[in-house]
C-alpha cells in the first residue's frame, strides 16, 4: 500500500475524492481504498511523527508520502515540488524519474513570515524522522504545493481544490511509478524442511540452494521420496539440487 | 535504465572551486543540492546501497586527512612500498562481487576535489621513502569516469619525473594516455559470461582486449588481472576458452605480470551483501576460514587456472 500523511483534512479532501477513499474508524482519521491509506495527523512535527508511526506500524506500507501545502518567499502559489532535502540534514532519496520540480524545505516549529529559505512547512522533519525507522529513504517522499508567500491566511475548501486539483493526475502517475521491494518465494524450501523435519542449519542450506535455482531460472526438482532418517534424507535432497 | 547523476550534492565550502564549477557545467539538468559535509549525505543508515546503484548521485567533497594508506599485506607480497589513495568513494560499475556493497551505507559516488592536498601528502611520503608504488584505483575504478572527471590524468601529471609508479587498475577502456614510463595499467579481465552476469555497466571483453593491445602499442607493459575468478557451474570450460582467447590475442611477452585469485570475501561483508543483492554468487557452497568466505575447493580451482597461464611473472592474491 501507499501511505499518505496529511496535516489537515483540508489538504486531504481533494485526494480523498479523487482516489475514492473511504473513512474507516480508528484512533486517527484514516481514509482508504485497497491501494492507499491516508491519515490526518494534525499540525506540527510531533503530530506528523505520531501519525506516520501509527500508519507504518499498523499497515503494510511500501512507500509513504507526506502530502501538503507549504509557504514560500519565492515560488509561485500553486507550484508543486518533490522535496530533496529537509532542514539541511535529512535527504529523501529520489531514485525514480518524475515530472515535478524539486526543492529543499525548512521545517519550522512556528509559522514563519520571512527568512532565507525556499519552502517552509511544519511537518516534514517529524514525518521523515519517523518514516526512516521503518523504510529506506527511497520509499519516503514529500510532495508540497505552495499555498502562500508567507502571508497569514485561512484557506477554504474552494481554494484548496483550486490549488490541488490541477496536480492530481500527475500525483496519480507518480504513485503508479513507485516501486515495491521484490520478495522471493522460498516456500518450497519451507515445505521440504517441514516434511523431512530438517534442522535449522539444513533448512538454511536448502534455502540457499533453492535460491540458487531460482536465480538461474532452473527447474526446481520434485522431492517426493519416502522419509527415512534426517541425515540421509538431507543428503538425498541436496543431491537432487545439484549445482 | 540508469538514472545516474541526476542529483549532485556539493559541500558549501567548495562551491567556488573552479574544478567543481567545471563539473557542474557538465550536468546542466542535474539538481544541485548544497550540503555542509559529504558525510551528512553519505553516512545515514536509512539509505539503500542497492537501490541507489541504478540512480547514483554524485557528491563533490573535500577530503580531510589521511590522504594515503599503506597496504602492508601487498608490501610484503610485492616487495614494494605499496600505498593507495582514495580519490573517489564507490564506483559507477556494479559488480556483484564488489566488497564496497558491504562496506558503505550508500553507493553514491563521492569525488574529492582537493587534489593538491593529496599531492602534498604523497610528496611528503615519497620524499621520505625515495620510491613509491601508488594505486589510485584500489577500491574504485577511477578510469571508468576519466572522461567525466579527468582524475587519473591529474595524477599521471603529478607523478611525471618522480620515482612513483602509479597503478591504474580498471575494467574500462579509457586509456587515452601518452606513454609514460611510470604508469602501470592493470586490466581486470573476466570471461564474457561473467561480465554479462556479474559486472554490470562494464565494457565487454572484446573492448577490454582491444584497449590492452592499444596500450601495448604505445609502449606500456600492462598487468593483467584475473580476480576474482568465479566458479561457474561449467567453470573449467569457460575459463579454458577465455584464457585461450586472451593469450591468442595478447602476446604474453608484452605484459608485465598476471595477478590472479578466486572469489573471496570478508564474511561480515558477505552477509550484508547477501541480504540486499539477489545474485547467485552468494548462493554457492563456500567455506569460511579465518573470517573469509571462499570456495571449498579453492586449491583445485587455482591449480586448474595456473596450468592455463603463460610463462610470465604471476602474483597470486
Ligand atoms: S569495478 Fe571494482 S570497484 Fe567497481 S564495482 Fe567492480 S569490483 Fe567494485
Amino acid at each position: 500500500m501507499i501511505g499518505i500523511i496529511c496535516a489537515y483534512l483540508k489538504e486531504a479532501k481533494p485526494l480523498i475524492k479523487y482516489f475514492d477513499l473511504k473513512k474507516i474508524n480508528e484512533k486517527f482519521s484514516i481514509y482508504e481504498n485497497e491501494k492507499i491509506s491516508l491519515i490526518i495527523s494534525g499540525q506540527g512535527k510531533l503530530n506528523s511523527a505520531i501519525a506516520t508511526t501509527y500508519l507504518l506500524s499498523t499497515k503494510k506500507i511500501s512507500n509513504i508520502i507526506n502530502f501538503g501545502i507549504a509557504g514560500s518567499p519565492e515560488f509561485k502559489i500553486g507550484e508543486i515540488f518533490l522535496i530533496n532535502k529537509i532542514n539541511n540534514k535529512f535527504f529523501p532519496d529520489i531514485l525514480i524519474s518524475h515530472t515535478f520540480r524539486e526543492s529543499e524545505i525548512i521545517c519550522a516549529d512556528e509559522v514563519k513570515i520571512g527568512g532565507e529559505f525556499k519552502l517552509v512547512d511544519m511537518e516534514s522533519e517529524g514525518f521523515f524522522k519517523a518514516a526512516i525507522k521503518f523504510l529506506k529513504a527511497h520509499h519516503i517522499y514529500l510532495i508540497k504545493i505552495v499555498s502562500d508567500n508567507l502571508e497569514c491566511f485561512k484557506p477554504d475548501d474552494k481554494f484548496m481544490d483550486e490549488l490541488i486539483n490541477p496536480h492530481l493526475e500527475n500525483i496519480e502517475k507518480f504513485f503508479y511509478s513507485l516501486k515495491k521491494e521484490k520478495k522471493t518465494n522460498l516456500s518450497l524450501a519451507e515445505e521440504i524442511s517441514k516434511k523431512y523435519n530438517l534442522s535449522f542449519s539444513q533448512k538454511m542450506q536448502l534455502k540457499d540452494r533453492v535460491m540458487f535455482y531460482l536465480l538461474n531460472n532452473r527447474k526446481l526438482p520434485k522431492i517426493d521420496f519416502e522419509k527415512t532418517n534426517r541425515k540421509n534424507d538431507f543428503r538425498r535432497i541436496m543431491d537432487e539440487f545439484k549445482i | 535504465m540508469n538514472l545516474r547523476f541526476r542529483h549532485i550534492y556539493v559541500e558549501k565550502r567548495i562551491l567556488n572551486n573552479e574544478y567543481v564549477k567545471n563539473i557542474l557545467a557538465k550536468f546542466p539538468k542535474a539538481e544541485i543540492i548544497e550540503i555542509n559535509h559529504y558525510k551528512d549525505r553519505f553516512n545515514p543508515y536509512y539509505q539503500s546501497f542497492r537501490a541507489q546503484k541504478d540512480a547514483q548521485s554524485l557528491i563533490l567533497a573535500k577530503k580531510d586527512p589521511p590522504f594515503i594508506y599503506e597496504a602492508s599485506e601487498l608490501i610484503q607480497k610485492l616487495g614494494v612500498n605499496f600505498f593507495y589513495t582514495t580519490p573517489m568513494l564507490n564506483c559507477i560499475y556494479d559488480c556483484h562481487y564488489c566488497f564496497l556493497q558491504g562496506m558503505y551505507p550508500s553507493s553514491n559516488l563521492v569525488l574529492f576535489v582537493n587534489f593538491n592536498d593529496f599531492f602534498k601528502e604523497v610528496e611528503r611520503v615519497y620524499e621520505n621513502l625515495g620510491n613509491l608504488f601508488l594505486s589510485i584505483s584500489y577500491d574504485t575504478d577511477i578510469l571508468a569516469v576519466e572522461n567525466l572527471f579527468g582524475v587519473a590524468k591529474k595524477w599521471a601529471d603529478f607523478v611525471k619525473d618522480k620515482n612513483i609508479k602509479l597503478e591504474l587498475r580498471t575494467k574500462s577502456v579509457n586509456i587515452d594516455f601518452e606513454y609514460q614510463e611510470n604508469l602501470v595499467f592493470a586490466f581486470s579481465l573476466s570471461p564474457e559470461t561473467v561480465i554479462e552476469r556479474y559486472e554490470k555497466y562494464t565494457p565487454k571483453l572484446k573492448a577490454r582486449i582491444k584497449a590492452i593491445k592499444k596500450v601495448i602499442n604505445k609502449g606500456f607493459k600492462p598487468v593483467i588481472v584475473f580476480d576474482p575468478i568465479i566458479k561457474l557451474p561449467n567453470f573449467k570450460e569457460v575459463y579454458k576458452d577465455f584464457l585461450q582467447k586472451v593469450f591468442s590475442e595478447i602476446n604474453y611477452k608484452n605484459i608485465e605480470s598476471i595477478v590472479y585469485g578466486t572469489f573471496r570475501m570478508n564474511s561480515t561483508q558477505f552477509k550484508i551483501i547477501k541480504k540486499q543483492l539477489l545474485s547467485d554468487i552468494y548462493y554457492y557452497p563456500y567455506s569460511v576460514k579465518n573470517g573469509i568466505v571462499e570456495y571449498e575447493d579453492k586449491e583445485e580451482v587455482i591449480k586448474f587456472i595456473e596450468n592455463l597461464l603463460p610463462d610470465v611473472k604471476k602474483i597470486f592474491v
